[in-house]
């Protein structure tokens, strides 16, 4: 779930950045297609401003060739054919501008026939002026009367000025076109990133949510549990109070236990008579220390072995075993009392007594026997 | 017995020659001037023509306090050496008259820039890819550096007035014949290949694009 909506939140941002980009290179394209544009519109507007600049200077010329025809000054001459020539200039300028459109080009083209003619013309003047000719002077200035190269350049002027005019427009209007597609396509862009951002918004929102709503179960789950420990633990301590105060109990038992034992022992082993206490299996179990005087034997080296072979009682049937009638007493669960009975020392000598068989019982089940002998003869 | 001659010791005869023929030179060399003309010095066309060692820098530094004084008209050189005020194709012509007969290859180039019909002129020395700039004479970098196309100078030219330029154009030039004479015209808009100063050297009798 996490992981989800992580991947769903890069996805997202990938997306929004991918949408930033995009915006981006689009709005620095629409920015150079712009500087572009403004390029070609002061373009335009310098070629309006050449044509502007030679029809003056074609006005001033003409104002200076007459001049020049009335004063007959050299420097009005001069200041005539610079003017021709501002003409010439900007005519250079203004056709580099417009140099692949054919039909103002050869308009142009006109106009710089136009100029020159001028420049003849006044050549013409200055010569007869220097030669003295006034009527010369005159008489050419009537024939150009006739003419009208003012108005026909003024004229062509015009017309090239309002078809930059045209062509001004035209670039306004594709210039305004591009801009209301920028102005779209970035608002698209910035609309989408925002909806984009709204739902990045939501979704960490929403996680944050339910993660604050599994802190709190999880806080409470926590509290539950606490409880839980506590309660346990109480239960424990208490249980753990008890086993204390039985253990002690049972230590007390054990110790009285062992007292009784020791008591028991005590009693056993004041008795002069040789008691043997024999498993189910007639082995000795325990003894008194009578037995190991009567024997001369220690007593680890009688523990543990059958009674056989220290004890001998006559035998019921000749070869059979001499503990035959014991084990029979102690297998049936009687009891045996003043039964004749030999005990074999460790020199292997027989010393004869008086036996007395009881069986030891546990629930009433046998399992084992006390075996008391007196011997006949002192020790 | 004659009595001793009092009066000064006087030096051997090589020595005092040598030490007139010190002093007649040392007293020559502060009354002649110095040929060398100075920013502070009033001078005209013909001191810049005979100016012996006359260079880009030179010419450049001899124009720092001078005036900008707009006129339609290119000034004769004289008229604006004497006022010491003149604007951008005075400064320009006049150097590359000058520069020109120091031996240096110069180009004038105007450059049209937008707005309100501003046009500025610089010359251009070929052999050092530099530019005068009238506008660049009180700064201590006076020259300024550039390649040798019109449209890079019209670019660094427009940059310097922070206005963006449409056309500029080679011109030649010369007091005998007081007016500028378009070589060719270069349009921002057009494609760099396709200015007339990136073509390759036309043969004899074909024209120039």
């Amino acid at each position: 779930m996490k992981d989800k909506t992580l991947y769903a939140i890069y996805l997202l941002f990938l997306i929004m950045g991918a949408i930033i980009v995009g915006v981006a290179i689009f709005a620095i394209r629409a920015i150079n297609r712009d500087a572009s544009s403004s390029d070609w519109v002061n373009q335009t507007h310098a070629a309006i401003y050449e044509l502007d600049a030679m029809l003056s200077n074609f006005q001033a010329g003409e104002g200076m060739m007459r001049t020049f025809a009335l004063t007959g000054d050299v420097r009005d001459f001069t200041e005539c054919r610079s003017d021709y020539f501002a003409v010439l200039e900007h005519h250079a300028v203004a056709l580099a501008l417009t140099r692949d459109n054919a039909d103002i080009q050869s308009s142009l083209a006109q106009l710089e026939a136009t100029v020159q003619a001028r420049l003849v013309l006044a050549d013409s003047i200055k010569e007869f002026t220097d030669a003295g000719k006034s009527d010369e002077v005159k008489r050419a200035l009537r024939r150009d009367a006739g003419t009208t190269p003012v108005a026909e350049f003024e004229l062509v002027i015009n017309r090239l000025r309002n078809r930059q005019f045209e062509l001004l427009s035209e670039r306004d209007r594709e210039s305004y076109r591009r801009a209301q597609t920028t102005r779209f396509v970035v608002g698209l862009g910035v609309a989408t990133n925002l909806l984009l951002f709204g739902a990045v918004a939501w979704l960490i929102r929403d996680t944050l949510a339910t993660r604050r709503q599994l802190t709190q179960t999880l806080q409470q789950a926590n509290t539950v549990l606490e409880q839980k420990v506590q309660e346990r633990t109480g239960e424990l301590t208490a249980a753990n109070r008890r086993l204390t105060r039985e253990n002690m109990a049972s230590k007390w038992t054990t110790l009285s236990q062992e007292r009784q034992l020791r008591y028991n022992h005590a009693i056993v082993n004041t008795v002069s008579d040789l008691v043997f206490v024999l498993s189910k299996a007639l082995n000795v179990t325990r003894l008194n220390p009578v037995v190991a005087h009567a024997t001369g034997l220690a007593e680890e080296e009688i523990l543990g072995r059958p009674i056989a072979q220290f004890l001998r009682l006559p035998a019921e049937e000749a070869g059979a075993p001499t503990t035959d009638r014991l084990l029979r007493a102690v297998t049936e669960g009687r009891e045996l009392t003043s039964y004749p009975a030999e005990l074999l020392d460790r020199f292997g000598k027989f010393r004869p007594g008086v036996l007395s068989v009881v069986p030891l019982r546990d629930d009433n089940l046998v399992v084992g026997a006390v075996v008391v002998l007196r011997l006949l003869s002192p020790l | 017995m004659a009595a001793p001659t009092r009066g000064r010791a006087r030096l051997p005869v090589p020595r005092r020659a040598a030490l007139s023929a010190v002093l007649v030179i040392g007293l020559s060399l502060l009354c002649v001037p110095s040929s060398a003309i100075k920013p502070t010095d009033y001078f005209y066309l013909q001191d810049l023509e005979k100016a012996p060692s006359m260079n880009p820098e030179k010419f450049a530094e001899l124009f720092e306090r001078f005036f900008y004084e707009f006129s339609r008209r290119v000034l004769p050189p004289d008229d604006f050496l004497r006022q010491r005020a003149g604007d951008c194709d005075d400064y320009a012509i006049l150097s590359a008259h000058i520069l020109g007969l120091k031996g240096y290859k110069t180009r004038l180039i105007q450059v049209q820039l937008t707005g309100d019909n501003v046009d500025h002129a610089v010359s251009y020395v070929t052999d050092k890819n530099v530019y005068l700039d009238y506008n660049k004479r009180k700064l201590r970098q006076k020259l300024v550096k550039s390649a040798p196309t019109v449209r890079d100078v019209a670019a660094l030219v427009a940059d310097s007035f922070q206005q963006s330029w449409t056309t500029a154009f080679e011109f030649t030039y010369s007091y005998d014949q007081p007016w500028k004479k378009p070589r060719w015209v270069i349009v921002k808009t057009d494609s760099p290949e396709r200015d007339a100063d990136r073509q390759p050297v036309p043969q004899k009798g074909q024209p120039r694009p």
